[in-house]
């Protein structure tokens, strides 16, 4: 399996930049995620990667060769793709084959790859089905093995599961994770669901305009956001803008927080305070004496079955609050509650704009 | 109410329009069924003459052959000049190139058909290019004037199935350009090409200013003789018209029945 | 690596090329030498353009053939529009069919179209003798096949057609919900029809007009077929330019290079339209 270098790599279309210096190295066998909104970049690095465009500057090094100049049918990986691409002209069978023919392998090798690829995916006796008669997911899980059948060293994916409904988009997310580790490939894939990054991958590059806003383990993003875009980007975010006073952080409003994270900060610096909504309590009006409790209103509250989403207004401080279960009936709204947020899972971050880039 | 009396017009309209598409066809075949007329223009007799004439008479016959001859030609050679062409430019980044492209296959809507006869006549009428008299410069023309319905229909035919993530998805597969082409791209253009073709050949067959100019006077074309014939015989010109038209539909009803069985049999396969 | 990639698409540009300069530059030049060239005179001169603009034979064909396109273009363009508006409102099953039956009319050849109108609405045809044999009248009190009127008439049998393909495609593009939601909020159908449909199809409308009046401008078969050198139109007049009664290939030339410049014109605004459609303006 093929370890990928990206060094400085950057893509100007025109006067826009849709990657711009990006260094980063995906190891042998990892799954490596490319996160981020809609015109981020991430579709562009993975093209890049494949072949299918080519880099304004920067070098693309598999294995410690360098690939800036090799042709896309020449660098060995597989790719899956959103619209899936299966060829409308050939059954099941002679569209894995496709690859298999180009590889070398015998029409014998051929009939037992297909079978077995077929069989990873519990599609066995499909070969002869038309793509035109396969539902989404089964057009896509095709797609996939048609990519790994040829043993590539390298798999490439571009939110494939984008255009499939939410239920088998779950399942089909595992089904991938599963395969890819069984064959050990290095896997890069790309999409704009969260939680789809977070559950699947090794590790997650938080991508916005062009740039890399943090990689990491789907534990450290979530848990350890580097700036604003990742906090909101990644899960929920409260953010409040915070100023250091006494050691304590002071919101715009008059809300004193105590922070577990305080040191390293100067009095009277500002931060960014980011306090996810499933780390808020709710606690019992008459409850003394735990830090970092206020007053609040009840403004909205949403029931989401297995979570319950309220919004709470502390001051001039909007709020979004996570609680488990089914606690709506406690909460009319306009209803006043004590709100406490535990310092340790307070995360402060500088004040940057990359929240304001879209 | 309003919205009724919508549908009750849109229905009539396009009952009317069929009506107005269908009824020079049923015109030409009573016609030229008919062997005698009444004072009134009437038809009152119906016979076979018109045809037994025009089988007996071998300078219309032949013309038949001509333009049998001549279409299909025209329409294999439009297929190997505009295909090629077309998916270059649709696959190409250049921006030139697709410009190009474009003012070339946009020219023949600016050259009626009329003036490329009278530029061909000129040009290739005598010495030392002399191609007129022959039923290729007649092929040639053609193929310039069925080119933008072949092209129009590739085209469409290459966006409709995403032709470039499919040429992508055979190169992540390790093809070479010749393979994509062969087993990629062409098996799915099928549909287009023989769609396109059904205007090239129907254009082909049944031009008649072009013919009339230059293919001199062994190579006449089927609707230059019918033409020759409205002015002698009649009920010859009338058969003759109902031969045309038949021609034209049958090819018109294999082309449709050829592409709505490729949808019929993927419906067969799931059944 | 992108220097290869240019060289291959060339080549499958190349046989078009060369045909198109074989068939239609070539003579194209042709014609524009042939347009200086004074038949009479056999010296080089403008005066074929002189005789465009003098002679009134041909200033009246001018102005004929731009009245029978300008007629057949906005009566084909009005039904065509509201034919493949209504295509557009069927279920699918009739639309293909539709759409289908629609380009019947275009496989059909000009001459042979001829002679289909001239069997029904002629002054021997069928009508006519109808009208002679319940009314006693000849339909030329009504009609005359045999004139600007009547070739508007027959025209329509191609233009319509065209136009439909055109709008069809473009309706077929049209989201359903657009007219539903103007629907919603209290409109009837002719504010619908003219505050959403029309504008949202203009670039359609324009593009289908024009090709529509290039088609007609251009067309010579068909009245040829009716009329022969009877009436003045352009086209007629430039293939007289070739009998033996008035040879004068500059002119059929100068003619001709009218012809190609209205064409010309409109194709332009058929294609800047066809970009809009493909490319909406934002």
């Amino acid at each position: 399996m093929s370890e990928i270098k990206l060094e400085n790599l950057s893509k100007k279309f025109g006067n826009v930049t849709a990657v711009d210096n990006v260094c980063l190295t995906v190891k042998e066998g990892e799954f490596i995620t490319l996160l981020g909104p809609s015109g981020c970049g991430k579709t562009t690095l993975l093209r890049l990667i494949a072949g299918f465009e080519q880099p304004s500057s920067g070098c693309i090094r598999f294995d410690e060769a360098i690939v800036n100049e090799v042709p896309v049918e020449k660098r060995n990986f597989g790719m899956v793709f959103q619209s899936y691409a299966l060829f409308p002209n050939m059954n099941v069978e002679k569209n894995i084959a496709f690859g298999l023919k180009i590889a070398g392998f015998t029409a014998g090798q051929i009939r037992e790859r297909v079978k077995e690829v077929l069989g990873l995916v519990k599609l066995d006796g499909y070969e002869k089905r038309v793509p035109k008669q396969l539902s989404g997911g089964q057009m896509q899980r095709i797609a996939l093995v048609r990519a790994i059948a040829p043993r590539p060293k390298i798999l490439l994916l571009d939110e494939p599961l984008s255009a499939l409904d939410a239920k088998i988009r779950v399942h089909l997310r595992t089904e991938i994770k599963r395969i890819q580790k069984k064959l050990s490939i290095t896997t890069v894939y790309v999409t704009h669901d969260q939680e789809e990054a977070l559950a699947i991958s090794d590790r997650v590059v938080v991508m916005n305009c062009g740039r890399i806003q943090q990689i990491g383990t789907p534990v450290q993003i979530y848990n350890s956001p580097v700036n604003t875009f990742v906090a909101n980007f990644v899960g929920s975010a409260n953010l409040l803008k915070v100023r250091v006073r006494n050691r304590k952080c002071l919101t715009q409003n008059g809300l004193e927080l105590a922070v577990s994270e305080i040191e390293g900060l100067q009095e009277n610096e500002e931060a960014m305070l980011s306090i996810r909504p499933e780390f808020i309590n709710l606690v019992d009006q008459n409850t003394t004496g735990t830090e970092n409790t206020f007053a609040g209103v009840v403004k909205e509250i949403e029931y989401l079955g297995s979570v319950t989403r309220v919004k709470a207004q502390c001051g001039s401080e909007s709020l979004m609050i996570d609680l488990k279960g089914e606690q709506i009936d406690l909460l009319p709204e306009n209803h006043s509650v004590t709100i406490q947020i535990p310092a340790q899972k307070i995360k402060l971050l500088r004040i940057d704009n990359t929240l304001d880039a879209t | 109410m309003k919205t009724d009396l919508w549908k009750v017009f849109s229905k009539m309209l396009i009952l009317l329009i069929v009506l107005f598409y269908l009824f020079p066809i049923f015109a030409i075949a009573l016609a030229s069924f008919t062997f005698q007329w009444n004072e009134y223009g009437l038809p009152i007799k119906l016979g076979f003459s018109g045809y037994k004439m025009f089988w007996e008479m071998g300078e219309f016959r032949r013309s038949l052959w001509t333009s049998l001859r001549i279409a299909p030609l025209s329409v294999a050679m439009t297929i190997i000049v505009v295909v090629p062409a077309t998916y270059a430019v649709y696959i190409s980044r250049s921006r030139l190139l697709k410009s190009i492209a474009d003012v070339i296959i946009t020219i023949p809507l600016c050259l009626p058909a009329l003036v490329l006869a009278i530029g061909l006549l000129q040009s290739y009428g005598s010495k030392p290019f002399v191609l007129t008299g022959t039923i290729w410069v007649v092929i040639l023309g053609h193929v310039v004037l069925s080119s933008p319905f072949m092209y129009r229909s590739v085209l469409a035919n290459l966006q409709v199935i995403d032709t470039k993530t499919l040429v992508e998805a055979a190169k992540s597969l390790r093809a070479g350009s010749l393979k994509t082409l062969v087993s990629v791209v062409f098996p799915n253009i099928i549909p287009g090409i023989v769609s396109g073709s059904l205007l090239s050949f129907t254009t082909s067959f049944g031009e008649f200013q072009l013919a009339r100019m230059v293919s001199g006077f062994m190579n006449q074309t089927f609707p230059v003789k019918i033409w020759e014939a409205s002015r002698r015989y009649i009920r010859v010109q009338f058969a003759m018209s109902f031969i045309a038209i038949l021609v034209s539909l049958i090819f018109f009803i294999i082309i449709i029945i050829s592409l709505t069985r490729s949808q019929l049999k993927e419906e067969k396969i799931v059944a | 690596m992108k220097s290869h990639l240019p060289r291959k698409e060339i080549l499958f540009i190349i046989p078009l090329t060369i045909f198109f300069t074989i068939i239609v530059f070539i003579p194209f030049i042709r014609i524009i030498a042939g347009s200086l060239l004074v038949s009479e005179t056999k010296t080089l001169g403008l005066q074929n353009y002189v005789k465009l603009i003098t002679t009134g034979a041909i200033v009246r064909s001018i102005k004929n053939s731009f009245l029978l396109s300008l007629w057949s273009t906005l009566i084909a363009g009005t039904i065509g529009f509201f034919f493949a508006y209504a295509i557009s409102k069927r279920r699918e099953r009739w639309r293909n069919l539709l759409v289908t039956i629609n380009t019947l009319p275009l496989t059909i050849s000009a001459v042979v179209t001829a002679y289909g109108f001239l069997v029904v609405f002629g002054d021997s045809g069928l009508v006519n003798g109808f009208l002679m044999y319940f009314l006693n009248s000849h339909i030329s009190r009504f009609f005359n096949l045999l004139s600007i009127g009547g070739l508007i008439f027959v025209y329509q049998f191609f233009q319509i057609p065209l136009m439909t393909i055109i709008v069809a495609s473009a309706t077929s593009s049209m989201d359903p919900h657009i007219e539903e939601a103007a629907r919603s909020v209290g409109a009837n159908k002719i504010q619908i029809m003219f505050k959403i449909v029309i504008p949202h199809l203009l670039p359609a409308i324009i593009a289908g007009l024009s090709l529509l009046f290039i088609n007609a401008f251009g067309a010579y078969a068909t009245a040829f077929a009716l009329v022969e050198a009877n009436m003045n139109l352009v086209t007629l007049k430039i293939v007289s330019q070739f009998s033996d009664i008035g040879y004068d290939p500059g002119l059929a030339n100068a003619l001709s290079l009218l012809v190609v410049g209205v064409a010309t014109g409109f194709v332009v605004l058929y294609r800047v339209s066809l970009n809009r459609i493909e490319r909406p303006a934002k």
